[in-house]
C-alpha cells in the first residue's frame, strides 16, 4: 500500500515540477523579450524630449521586424535584439540634434497641412478663421455639418453658433484634437 | 542640399539606395544589407535626411489591422541621388580603388 502511495505522490510531484518548469521559462522567455525593447526605451531617453515619441515608434518597429523575422529562433533573437538596443544606447547621444531638426520639419510639415475652418467665436459671435487638421474637417464633412469649399475652407451649415459650436466641439473631441 | 562628410558606412548606405533608386528602403533591411549595425545606421540616416539626400515616410497601415507597428521607409531623393554618384565617385578615386571593387567594400561597424 505505501509503496503504491510513494509512487503516486512521486508521479503527482513529477507533474507538479514539469509544469512548475514550463511555467518558470515561459516567464523566463516573455521577460527576456522584453529586454530589448527595454533597452530601445533606455536608448530613446537619451534623445531630446521633442523626438522621443516619434523615434521610439519607428525603433520599435523596426526591432518587432528584427524579433518575428524568419530568422528569429528564441537565443538568436535575443541576442540580435539586445545587440540593436545596445548599439542605438551608446549612439543615440549622437543623432539628437539631426532628430530634432526632422522633427521641426515634420511639425511644419503637418501645420501646412492643416485646414481652414470658418467657426463661431462664442464670445463675439462673429464668425473667425481658425485651423484644424485635416482628419477634422473628414469628419465635419462626413457628419453634414459643413463642406468644403474654396479648396481647404469649410462652410458650417447653420446660423445657430450655440448648435454649431457645440457639435463641433463633439466632433473635434472625437479627432482628440480639441 | 547640404553636404555629407563621406565614410565607408555613408557610402555603403548609399550604395545600397543606388542599387534601386525608387526602392523604398526600411531600417532593418538597410542592416541587412551593408551589415551595420542599428547605432551606426540610424546616425547616418537622420544625417544623410537632414542633409536634404534622403526622405522618410513612415508606412501608411492600419497597426490594429496588420498587428504590427508602422515603419518608417526612406527613398534617396532625386537630388540625393545625383549627389551621391558624385561623392561615390570622388571617395573611389581618392581611396585610389576602382570602383567595381568599392562597391563590395563592406565597413567592420566603424562609426560613421
Amino acid at each position: 500500500m505505501s509503496t503504491v502511495l510513494v509512487a503516486a505522490f512521486a508521479s503527482l510531484g513529477g507533474l507538479v515540477l514539469g509544469m512548475l518548469s514550463d511555467m518558470v521559462s515561459e516567464e523566463v522567455r516573455a521577460r527576456l523579450d522584453r529586454l530589448p525593447q527595454a533597452i530601445v526605451g533606455l536608448a530613446v531617453l537619451r534623445l531630446p524630449c521633442a523626438v522621443r515619441d516619434a523615434t521610439r515608434h519607428d525603433w520599435l518597429a523596426d526591432l518587432d521586424i528584427l524579433l518575428h523575422g524568419d530568422e528569429a529562433v528564441p537565443v538568436t533573437r535575443l541576442f540580435k535584439g539586445v545587440s540593436f538596443g545596445l548599439s542605438l544606447l551608446f549612439s543615440a547621444s549622437k543623432m539628437g540634434k539631426e532628430l530634432e531638426i526632422l522633427g521641426k520639419r515634420q511639425r511644419e510639415k503637418e501645420e501646412a497641412k492643416r485646414i481652414h475652418v470658418w467657426k463661431p467665436d462664442p464670445i463675439t459671435r462673429a464668425w473667425r478663421k481658425t485651423s484644424y487638421p485635416p482628419e477634422s474637417l473628414i469628419r465635419l464633412v462626413d457628419h453634414k455639418m459643413g463642406e468644403s469649399m474654396d479648396g481647404d475652407i469649410l462652410w458650417v451649415h447653420s446660423n445657430r453658433f450655440e448648435d454649431i459650436n457645440s457639435d463641433m466641439c463633439v466632433l473635434f473631441k472625437h479627432s482628440g484634437r480639441w | 542640399m547640404e553636404d555629407v562628410r563621406m565614410t565607408v558606412p555613408v557610402a555603403a548606405v548609399l550604395r545600397a539606395f543606388l542599387e534601386d533608386p525608387r526602392k523604398e528602403r526600411y531600417g532593418f533591411d538597410l542592416m541587412k544589407d551593408t551589415s551595420l549595425k542599428s547605432g551606426t545606421l540610424y546616425p547616418i540616416l537622420a544625417r544623410l535626411e537632414v542633409a536634404g539626400w534622403l526622405v522618410s515616410e513612415r508606412e501608411d497601415i492600419d497597426e490594429k489591422t496588420e498587428g504590427r507597428r508602422a515603419r518608417r521607409f526612406y527613398r534617396i531623393s532625386p537630388d540625393g541621388a545625383g549627389a551621391a554618384r558624385v561623392a561615390l565617385a570622388e571617395l573611389h578615386s581618392q581611396v585610389g580603388i576602382p570602383s567595381s571593387s568599392m562597391l563590395h567594400l563592406r565597413p567592420l561597424g566603424g562609426q560613421a
